[in-house]
């Protein structure tokens, strides 16, 4: 899907049809041209994903290509895709696609340590890990070599043969290579050897299995490496790992994981596992308190809620404040005001929460003006703390989004119907009864849209809590979740996509991910039908 | 947050000469206007004014920083997107290394993003708007569904997603600017369709008809009658579409966060400044952020009134 396929529509202009052209044309030599770029891409795409055996890339790619063959080289029917099929390609792959694959995550329990397909697998990686040079085995002069970007171990055995292999390549021997005095291997054809110096410490991670035999590897030792066997013991038939240092029997279950002998379910565990579907598992530890991130699902998703309202009730008012104050034509320089009042909009506001990060610090900004006050507004971890930071956020909040309601008040006040106020002040209402009849009803009517996707966009402002504080300050030192976390920023951080959390738990961040989006569909559907009926009354 | 103190008394005086009322009168009905916009304009604007001085000031401390404009230079901005291996103070600088890197990133991968969103948008839009076909009320609703949902929800199967493509084709994988733009063009018919969709309906369909009698194909209609006219709103998407873009985080993480620290966009890079580290960066960030503002500042000032008129003509129909 290049770049350049959204200009695909561009002079789609083909014979045929009442309403095509019929002759040849500038806009048709530049059809062919682009579908002549997409589909070399698309080819590429085919034969790369034959090649790396991705049998579902492939069959998407094809059905892709025909569609957009189908459409812009034929006339039947397709008038209409002409113009939506590359948006609505787009809208599939990266959306649709990706909403429903999220609902299928959510009921796996993919993650670190479940990435693997199958208890054979994740032995196999299992095993290559625990390794440890046999006492009394065979050590060989090493270097680390280099194909492309990826990183091997050579060494030279006795007989003068030099072997490469790393992780993903058991070692094989390479005809030709020349080895100096000492067994130093100082050319291998087809690699180049790394200097020390250059690989450093990643040196001693080096290792690659040795033919079929599970377990035994060569691994860099110091300077030289060694022949080495894994500590543990796979048996296929049992599907059981014994680890030979504390003589423990692990058994597969049908959960994902490896279970010691003798443990109950809830037991210790094998570190590595696969990946397997785990029904509901994730939606009960997302709710119920006994788990790790559980207990704080009910406090998380009322902060949210109580987040959301009060940024737009917050900015709201004092917006609408201001364009009440500021609406008035004996103001001059009411430009000049809007101007400036429209600085934080225009300021990204990943940027605006950044500077009030640095501004809100113990040694900031708004601690000198107070004084030296040295209050650690966002970070500090005590119960008035919590309820600080999430005041503070509040604040900085209300500083990037009071112009947006300034504009759209502004802009709603001036376009309300002018004899309603006049036959008001004709019934002798007096100015704040007027508001509260007249003026306050009739703005909340129009700018409720508004309102309504302000809560569903703050009910997911990610980038602000994520650069303001980063969901902090945390509930405790090891807890995983902080007082001012909305539900999306303690997802990302159970994703373990930031890093920081303990385990990136895939499975239960998508199962999250499911739980606010049906809440914030709930919200919108009621929400925008709540502003039709108030429509309606007027 | 003194200075609306120190603003009124000059405001003050200058206007009871022109209106002939006294002074208490004025005062009452505009003059306290006058100190409510001041000071929404002092807290609007002394956090800008405190990342400007802090940009040209030269000793990182907090508290040194703090007072506004004592020190001045340049050197914070001569630093963005130094070379380490002959910089000064190596460890300084290559924190900041990549910075031309993050903004042009950053500035390439919006502007796409942005022309994608408007020509697939639009596109889309028009057929919508203009042609009857079957599974049209279907689109047009489905479209309304989409649209509640926000992509970066399914960021967990992003990440999965990218990390298959990208072992088929690099180009489309995680760590590269070209997969990411890819993502954001897939949220660009969901987010902006409709708002497109009503003013194209607001254009008359005898435009097209009397450029279909006089022999125009459905492209000639499209790119010379119709899209020249709807202008100001494919500005308003463009323009929403790049500021949304340029300030996204979540997408940009998990697409690009693996990969190498050149490939990364701004928001990613400037939160690496201050974010989790305990001696923060301050000066270098407040010149980098000054830097990164300033494109869509820019954007800002000049078509403001496209905004604003976009913003409450679209929103707000009553």
């Amino acid at each position: 899907m290049a770049v350049s396929e959204q200009t695909k529509p561009v002079r789609p202009a083909s014979s045929g049809e009442a309403w095509n052209s019929k002759t040849f044309t500038v806009g048709f030599a530049v059809k062919l041209l682009l579908m002549c770029l997409v589909n070399a891409f698309g080819l590429y795409i085919v034969y790369a994903a034959y090649a790396n055996q991705s049998w579902w890339v492939l069959a998407g790619m094809v059905v892709i290509l025909l569609a957009l063959d189908y459409t812009y080289f034929t006339n039947r029917y397709t008038l209409p895709a002409k113009y939506m099929l590359p948006g609505v390609i787009f809208l599939l792959v990266f959306q649709v696609f990706a909403v429903f694959f999220n609902g299928y995550i959510a009921f796996t329990n993919y993650g670190d340590g479940h990435r693997l397909s199958s208890p054979q697998e994740a032995a196999a990686f299992a095993l290559l890990q625990d390794t440890k040079c046999v006492p009394g085995g065979a050590y060989y002069p090493m270097a680390a070599v280099r194909q492309g970007s990826e990183i091997f171990i050579a060494i030279s055995k006795p007989d003068a043969s030099v072997w490469v292999g790393n992780e993903a390549n058991a070692m094989a021997a390479v005809p030709g290579a020349q080895v100096g005095a000492g067994g130093k291997i100082t050319s291998v054809p087809g690699y180049e050897i790394v200097p020390p110096a250059e690989i450093g410490q990643k040196l001693q991670g080096l290792k690659a299995p040795i033919g079929d035999e599970p377990g035994r590897v060569i691994q860099a030792a110091g300077v030289m490496a060694c022949d080495a066997a894994s500590t543990l013991k796979w048996d296929p038939a049992a599907q059981t790992i014994t680890d030979t240092t504390t003589a423990t029997v692990y058994h597969a279950t049908d959960k994902g994981f490896f279970l010691a002998d003798g443990e109950t379910a809830g037991g210790h565990r094998f570190r590595t596992g696969w990946q397997v579907w785990v029904g509901l598992d994730n939606f009960t530890s997302a709710f119920f308190s006994d788990s790790e991130y559980g207990q704080y699902f009910v406090s998380v998703t009322l902060w949210t809620f109580a987040f959301a309202f009060l940024s737009v009730f917050l900015t709201f008012v004092f917006g609408t404040f201001l364009a009440i104050v500021l609406n008035d034509e004996r103001v001059k320089g009411r430009k000049l005001y809007r101007t400036l009042l429209l600085l934080p909009y225009a300021f990204p506001s990943f940027l605006g929460a950044l500077v009030w990060r640095n501004m809100l610090n113990v040694d900031g900004f708004i601690n000198q003006i107070l004084g030296g006050a040295g209050i650690d507004w966002l970070q500090t971890q005590t119960e008035s703390g919590y309820w600080l930071a999430r005041g503070s956020l509040l604040l900085v909040q209300l500083w990037l989004g009071f112009p947006y309601m300034f504009l759209i008040s502004t802009g709603a006040l001036q376009s309300l119907p002018g004899e309603l106020k006049e036959a008001a002040v004709v019934d002798g209402a007096s100015p704040a009864r007027m508001w509260l009849n007249v003026t306050g009803p009739l703005l909340l009517i129009s700018t409720a849209p508004v309102l309504v996707a302000s809560f569903a966009f703050n009910f997911n402002n990610f980038t602000l809590i994520y650069m303001l504080t980063k969901g902090g300050p945390s509930f405790g030192a090891t807890e995983p979740v902080g007082a001012t976390d909305i539900l999306i920023s303690m997802v990302y951080r159970i994703s373990g996509v930031g890093g920081g959390a303990a385990r990136a738990d895939l499975g239960l961040a998508a199962a999250l991910s499911i739980i606010i989006f049906i809440i914030v569909a709930v919200i919108a559907v009621l929400g925008f039908r709540q502003t039709r009926k108030l429509e309606e009354m007027v | 947050m003194s200075s609306q103190t120190l603003s009124r008394p000059t405001d003050a005086p200058a206007v009871p000469t022109q209106n002939r009322m006294s002074f208490g009168r004025w005062f009452g009905s505009v003059g306290l206007r006058h100190i409510v916009g001041v000071v929404a304009v002092v807290f609007a604007a002394f956090p800008i004014v405190y990342v400007i001085s802090a940009s040209v000031s030269t000793k990182n401390t907090m508290t040194d920083a703090n007072n506004l404009f004592a020190t001045f230079t340049w050197e914070n901005y001569a630093m963005l997107g130094c070379d380490p291996s002959v910089a000064a103070d190596a460890n300084k600088c290559a924190k900041v290394q990549y910075f031309w890197q993050w903004f042009g990133n950053s500035l390439g991968i919006s502007t796409v993003t942005a022309i994608g969103t408007v020509l697939m948008g639009a596109a889309a839009a028009y057929a919508f708007s203009r042609f009857r076909f079957t599974g049209r009320r279907f689109g047009l609703n489905a479209l309304l569904v989409i649209q509640m949902f926000p992509q970066m929800l399914a960021f967990v199967a992003i990440l999965i997603l990218m990390t298959t493509l990208g072992q088929v084709v690099p180009i489309l994988g995680t760590g590269s600017a070209v997969a990411l733009v890819a993502v954001y063009l897939g949220g660009a018919l969901g987010a902006n369709t409709f708002l497109m969709y009503g003013f194209f309906n607001s254009i008359p369909h005898s435009l097209d008809e009397a450029a279909k009698i006089d022999g125009a194909t459905h492209a000639q209609t499209y790119w010379t009658i119709i899209v020249p006219l709807v202008i100001p709103i494919l500005a308003v998407t463009a323009l929403l579409s790049f500021i949304g873009t340029f300030g996204e985080y979540i997408l940009a993480s998990v697409v690009l966060g693996g990969g190498a620290q050149s490939n990364w966009t701004l928001p990613m890079g400037l939160y690496l400044l201050v974010g989790d580290s305990r001696a923060p960066e301050l000066t270098l960030f407040s010149a980098g952020a000054a830097v990164a503002a300033l494109p869509v500042l820019l954007l800002f000032l000049f078509l403001q009134k496209y905004i604003v008129s976009g913003l409450t003509g679209g929103a707000v129909k009553g």
